[in-house]
């Protein structure tokens, strides 16, 4: 049986492209509102605050501090069959929101409250995710 | 008289639990509202006022697919999306005291385990960045959410562990019960992860099966054929901004359901002999004991290894199973088990001198709901 092919995200959809456009470039840049300033993540086609339609990026650095982690022992999606255990964790960004990614260490290496780090992981020539480790 | 507590559960109805092959959602719904409404000394001519719950990630179960099921055509008619026990039951109660309808009848039916229904979806907002990190499944949030109360609070797998084998020993004594075989603390740990630090038993059965409730005015239930539960107090409170809230997992909205919902009753936590707390994990057992203010935040741990929710315990907690061992009905059930203890009806079972019962669910990281009830009408 062959595996699933993995989710990849749309890298055209004019709400994230910017975003996928610098981590070819191994940046991060995130959403603020155009009018109120505030820091979207994930982006909203509308800013939750004022509604506003319009977002500036700007670019942060890809550190943090790891604020939870779920280890997956199972492939629920099947897509990921290879990848088991593999773990998906939630980093508090030191732009200050939060944001899921796979992380790249072992299990036993994961500490909640200690310093992540950006990880950019090249997968197509289009796609290139974040993924974070242990700093 | 509080509002609320001119409204009261009239009669319940459950179908079997479990597989119910070749059966649709609807089939399902009106065979639990047919032993509702036989509960409650009523025919189908009677009810006013109808609210159907989808059959969840379906299209199953609006009010227009059951109603040439059921063969009425009640005033008052509507379906909600997640219409899941109290958020229906709170609909039934505006419902009636608006004027629109005298006696709602509640009914819901699944077939998600025959139907092979897939719930390895990413869970809340953002579910396209969810997907990208295999994020998927109620487990991943749900164990991140432990995870971080391990972190916080020393709060141990063991601790948690607690939650399934209490909810199995009560499962043992009831025949509607999926799973019934003896679950030990050393059983549960002994269990592979599914999604670490959860395993198995933290996590909801996949079942069929359907459950109906009747409602009406506190007046005339008193004239009905079963014993009135009474509606002392009801409380929402949405988190629908979902990932764009500051803290998505650990839910702490739901202490303001409970801060309105005890003092809607005019009671506090120490008041309430039996709750029925919406297990899809038990993780959220776990945060609802806390918030509910059974025990103190991050408390929870040492509460649930102390047996507090076990049979003979302070606080039996989902005296039929639950999710976790009965059947995946989404608090439907926890209803139906919260109306026929106050009755006491529950035989090996039965909590003895049961007379308040909280009932408070939630749909994942979008909105809760929560229901004080009694058989004294406060």
């Amino acid at each position: 049986m062959t595996q699933a092919a993995k989710p990849l995200p749309d890298v055209d959809d004019p709400l994230t492209a910017p975003f996928w456009a610098a981590t070819r470039e191994t940046r991060l840049v995130l959403p603020e509102c155009g009018n109120c300033g505030y820091l979207q993540w994930p982006p909203e086609r509308l800013c939750p605050e004022c509604q506003h339609p319009d977002r500036a990026w700007r670019e942060f650095p890809a550190t943090g501090t790891l604020w939870s982690y779920a280890v997956y022992h199972r492939a629920l999606d099947p897509a990921f069959a290879s990848d088991v255990p593999y773990a998906v964790g939630l980093v508090e960004l030191d732009a200050g929101r939060k944001m899921y990614g796979l992380m790249t260490d072992e299990e036993s290496a994961l500490r909640i409250g200690a310093r992540v780090r950006g990880v950019y992981d090249r997968v197509t020539d289009e796609v290139t995710f974040l993924r974070w480790r242990m700093d | 008289m509080r509002p609320a507590a001119r409204i009261a559960i009239a009669g319940v109805g459950a179908t079997e639990q479990g597989e119910i092959p070749g059966q649709s959602p609807e089939e399902i719904a009106v065979r639990a509202a047919t032993a509702a409404l036989a509960d409650a000394g009523i025919g189908k001519t009677a009810v006013d006022g109808l609210i159907t719950c989808k059959a969840p990630l379906t299209a199953h179960g609006t009010d227009e697919g059951i109603g040439p099921l059921l063969g009425i055509n009640p005033a008052y008619s509507t379906t909600l999306d997640y219409g899941m026990g109290s958020f229906s039951l709170h609909l039934a109660a505006m419902a009636i005291q608006a004027g629109l309808a005298t006696t709602v009848l509640l009914t819901y039916g699944t077939n998600a385990r025959s139907a092979r229904t897939g719930f390895a979806r990413p869970i809340g907002g953002a579910s396209d960045w969810l997907r990208l990190s295999g994020l998927v499944h109620v487990a991943g949030p749900a164990a991140m959410a432990f995870r971080r109360h391990m972190y916080l609070y020393g709060t141990t797998e063991e601790q948690l562990g607690w939650v399934s084998v209490a909810q199995r020993e009560w499962a043992r004594r009831n025949p509607l019960a999926v799973f019934r075989e003896p679950l030990s603390i050393d059983g549960y740990l002994a269990q592979p992860y599914i999604v670490a630090p959860l395993r198995r038993a933290d996590l909801t059965v996949i079942s069929d099966g359907g459950t109906a409730i009747v409602v009406t005015t506190a007046e005339r239930a008193r004239d009905l054929a079963a014993k009135p539960v009474y509606l002392l107090g009801i409380a929402q409170q949405s988190a629908i901004r979902n990932e764009q809230n500051p803290d998505k997992l650990m839910r702490p909205w739901l202490g303001e359901i409970a801060a309105r919902v005890y003092s809607a009753a005019g009671i506090g936590p120490a008041d309430v002999d039996i709750a029925y707390l919406q297990d899809g994990t038990s993780v959220w057992v776990l945060q609802m004991l806390e918030w509910y203010g059974f025990c103190g935040l991050g408390e929870a741990g040492p509460f649930l290894a102390a047996g507090s929710t076990r049979p003979g315990g302070s606080l039996p907690v989902n005296t039929h199973g639950g999710q976790l061992s009965e059947s995946y009905t989404h608090n439907w059930m926890h209803l139906y088990e919260a109306v026929r203890q106050l009755r006491g009806e529950c035989q090996h079972r039965q909590v003895e001198g049961a007379t308040v019962a909280l009932h408070a669910q939630t749909h994942d990281f979008w909105k809760g709901a929560a229901t004080l009830l009694s058989t004294e009408a406060a």
